[in-house]
């Protein structure tokens, strides 16, 4: 599976924009319900609130009546009417007439109508014979006095009737209904009208008739209607639910007057209840219930009468539930998207910030990277003094501070490669001075060797020949010599013998010095070359009548490894000189194994070494003193080429030596053995 | 040498190889004084002719020679069928250390170190014969 790599800023990024989101969703969800909530409360609040400004309306326009009425019942023409008719056509206040009360009082009722044209009548009624005394109506804008004749008798209105019952300064307020006239048809055009009325009474407290004042609430309602608003539906109904005002449809209102019913609780059955006799409700708001009804209605009862408070006006404003929650979505729709564009805003904000947060630690994360590739001259903007700031601040430092350490370490590798440079090239120049020296070296070594061979060979074969054939003359070959050549002969045998010892000598000791000396390591038996070396040199004692002992020591293996030559060349060259130097008593020669090493030892009861002599016996050409050379001959390499043999071999020579009384040279030699024969 | 009796070596024929004149001629006369028909020659090439003519019992051969060395004699004598047996002693300079070691790894039947004296060459020579079976049968001592 592959992984996908976000970077940080991607990750914060999603990060914040999830946050937001979800801050967003949770709390738009929270407040578009609670919004809603409080949306639909308002719109419902709303019809409280237009109930409330109708009712008022409703109740100013029903007070405004009321006290107009009872102006009226104090209004002095009232109670001079009164007087005069009760005292049987004078006033005997004033001894004004009746005819003439009457007549002024028509006058103030006239300009009341004219100053109230809502009004529709003012009636001034008597109770005897419920007759009129005063009438003056309001008829479309004319003001129509009723004449003696038109008045009528015999009153039956309920406001007249009621009236009668009540105390003096109560006002009964009449049921809207249509305006009828005095035969009781129903007033063309229809109007809606409420009548207010007081009793007026005589002086001996009974009642002597009502003033009552017909008010027409169409201009009311046409004011009411004129308030509501059209998304709303107004209603106003009297006790019994009867629509007496609509705003959506008139035809439904006063149904009563004309036999039919139209009732608000037929409308909205949650206001059913209102209707029954036992409710007190006042006011029953709109349910919040959107679902179970199909309109929101706000009922509110207005006792107009406090007087029979079983009377009253129903005010009510609905409004379908679908307007409400339309209203309501298209303003949480415009919520939400106000909201939807602040959060983008929020969002694209955000990550701006994130960026401006992210992109030093971004650039910072880069230029480690360049630093880890090597590339140290990295300089961040310090943009500000947060801690970003403050990391690309320390970022510089370090990076400044490597490449300080890159710089040094180029210079010193440069010093160190410089310094290796020479250091090679003056070793190259030696080691080639050196390779040359060699090669001159073993160039000279071979020629040397070459030469030492040819000088071998070429001073060796005259002797040879010289040796060969003076030891046939003497050999008893069938050759006859004369005593004299015989003598002669022999001479020349014996200084060719010691010529050919000395070349001898010297190119061992030639070889021995340019390292051209290769000793084997060949199987050798020590008596064998015990005996070998008594029969080369036994002769010497014989003809000097010395003893010769010879001993082997039993300790010795029966083979030790050697190279014969050189261990005969040294015991050769030891026993001569013994032979030489010794004139009486006796030459030994020792093989004695002495633990590791072996040696070999030649003693003499000769003339001995003088102390001072022993340190230069074993340079090349030094004898004892000059003396001694011209006396026992030889060429003084002998005793220098023992040395050098048996260093070559690993071993050393010693002495020990007293003067007048002989010698012992001591040739120690590791000792190496082997199980391999020798052969014969 | 008195020891050694002057018939020792009658009737034998015996090749002798050096450059050296005077040294070939004190081998010839001491094995001639012996009784021995001595035949030589100055370098290998030629003794190897030789040996094929004159089949001797033996040959004398010098290591250093001009021409086809001693060394270079051996291996061809070796490679002759002909004469292949017949033994080879070699002649070494007192010098040349190493010489003897190598000359009977080669393939000599042993060595005789110069110089040749009338004494220590016979000697030598009488130790080397009784060593080779083939000649020890011919030698009466």
């Amino acid at each position: 599976m592959r992984k996908i790599n976000f970077s940080f800023m991607t990750k914060v990024t999603a990060m914040i924009v999830v946050l937001i989101l979800l801050t967003a969703t949770t709390v738009g969800m929270t407040s578009i319900t609670t919004t809603r909530g409080l949306l639909l409360e308002n719109s419902l609040r709303e019809l409280g609130a237009d109930v409330e400004i109708t009712s008022v309306r409703l109740i100013a326009g029903i007070d405004a009546l009321r006290s107009d009425t009872i102006f009226i019942s104090n209004l002095p023409e009232v109670s001079g009417v009164r007087r005069a008719i009760e005292a049987g056509g004078v006033d005997p206040v004033d001894l004004t007439t009746d005819a003439l009360w009457r007549t002024q009082l028509i006058g103030v009722f006239s300009e009341l109508l004219v100053s109230k044209p809502h009004y529709v009548s003012l009636q001034y009624i008597s109770t005897d014979e419920a007759l009129e005394l005063v009438r003056v109506d309001n008829s479309n804008g004319a003001i129509a006095v009723l004449g003696r004749r038109e008045l009528n008798i015999g009153v039956t209105n309920d406001y007249f009737l009621t009236a009668q019952a009540l105390a003096p300064g109560a006002v009964y307020l009449s049921n809207i209904t249509l305006q009828r006239d005095s035969s009781g048809a129903l007033v063309e055009p229809q109007t809606a009208v409420m009548f207010a009325s007081t009793p007026i009474y005589s002086d001996d407290g009974s009642v002597f008739g009502v003033v009552a004042i017909g008010l027409d609430f169409g201009a009311t309602f046409d004011e009411l209607l004129a308030l509501h608003q059209d998304s709303e539906t107004l209603y106003v109904t009297n006790q019994a639910g009867d629509f007496l005002l609509h705003s959506a449809e008139l035809s439904l209102t006063f149904g009563f007057e004309t036999g039919q019913q139209h009732r608000i609780q037929d409308a909205f059955t949650a206001l059913v209840p209102l209707f029954e006799p036992s409710n007190t409700v006042l006011e029953l708001p709109a349910s919040p219930d959107t679902a179970s009804n199909p309109s929101a209605v706000h009922f509110r009862r207005v006792l107009f009468d406090p007087l029979t408070p079983d009377r009253y006006l129903g005010v009510a404003v609905s409004t379908p539930y679908d307007e409400i929650v339309g209203e309501v979505n298209s303003l949480l729709n415009q919520g939400v998207l106000v909201t939807a564009i602040l959060v983008t805003a929020g969002i694209v904000l955000a990550v701006i910030i994130m960026r401006s947060l992210i992109r030093p630690l971004y650039q910072i994360t880069l230029a480690t990277q360049q630093i880890s590739k090597g590339q140290f001259d990295i300089h961040l903007p310090v943009q500000s003094q947060d801690e970003f700031g403050q990391l690309a601040a320390g970022f510089n430092q370090m990076s400044d501070a490597l490449q300080g350490r890159e710089m040094e370490l180029i210079e010193a590798n440069q010093l160190l490669e410089r310094r290796v440079a020479e250091r090679t090239e003056e070793l190259q120049k030696s080691r080639d001075e050196a390779i040359t020296a060699r090669r001159i070296a073993q160039e000279n070594s071979r020629l040397k060797s070459e030469f030492l061979s040819t000088m071998s060979h070429e001073l060796r074969t005259p002797l040879n020949a010289i040796e060969g054939f003076t030891s046939i003359m003497l050999g008893g070959m069938g050759i006859e010599l004369s005593p004299k050549a015989e003598d002669m002969v022999k001479r020349v045998s014996a200084n060719s013998k010691r010529l050919l010892n000395l070349i001898n000598d010297f190119l061992d000791l030639s070889r021995i010095e340019s390292g051209r000396l290769e000793l084997v390591k060949a199987p050798l038996s020590p008596l064998s070359l015990a005996q070998r070396w008594q029969n080369q040199v036994s002769v010497l004692g014989e003809e000097k009548g010395l003893d010769f002992v010879v001993n082997v020591d039993s300790g010795l293996p029966t083979t030790v490894l050697g190279d014969e030559d050189a261990l005969s060349k040294i015991a050769i060259n030891l026993l001569g000189n013994a032979f030489k130097f010794t004139h009486q008593g006796r030459v030994a020669l020792d093989l004695r194994r002495d633990d590791g090493d072996w040696t070999i030892a030649v003693s003499d009861t000769g003339i001995g070494i003088p102390t001072h002599a022993r340190e230069y016996i074993f340079e090349e050409f030094r004898q004892v003193d000059g003396s001694s050379k011209r006396l026992y001959g030889g060429t003084g390499l002998g005793l220098a080429l023992v040395q050098k043999l048996a260093r070559a071999m690993g071993g050393s020579v010693t002495l020990e030596s007293e003067v007048g009384k002989g010698s012992t040279f001591f040739v120690t030699l590791p000792l190496e053995t082997t199980e391999e024969g020798v052969p014969a | 040498m008195s020891n050694i009796p002057v018939d020792l070596l009658q009737g034998w024929d015996i090749v002798v190889i050096d450059d050296e004149p005077d040294s070939l001629e004190v081998a010839r006369y001491i094995l001639d004084f012996y009784g021995a028909n001595v035949y030589t020659a100055t370098n290998g090439m030629e003794g190897v002719s030789l040996v094929e003519n004159v089949k001797p019992r033996f040959v004398i051969s010098d290591l250093s020679m001009p021409g086809m060395d001693g060394w270079e004699f051996l291996s061809e004598l070796k490679a002759t069928l002909s004469i292949s047996d017949t033994p080879v002693i070699a002649l070494t300079a007192h010098a040349m250390r190493g010489d003897r070691e190598r000359a009977i790894a080669a393939g000599f039947h042993n060595y005789l170190t110069k110089p040749l004296t009338a004494t220590t060459f016979m000697d030598q020579l009488m130790i080397l014969l009784l060593d080779i079976p083939q000649m020890s049968e011919y030698l009466t001592l």
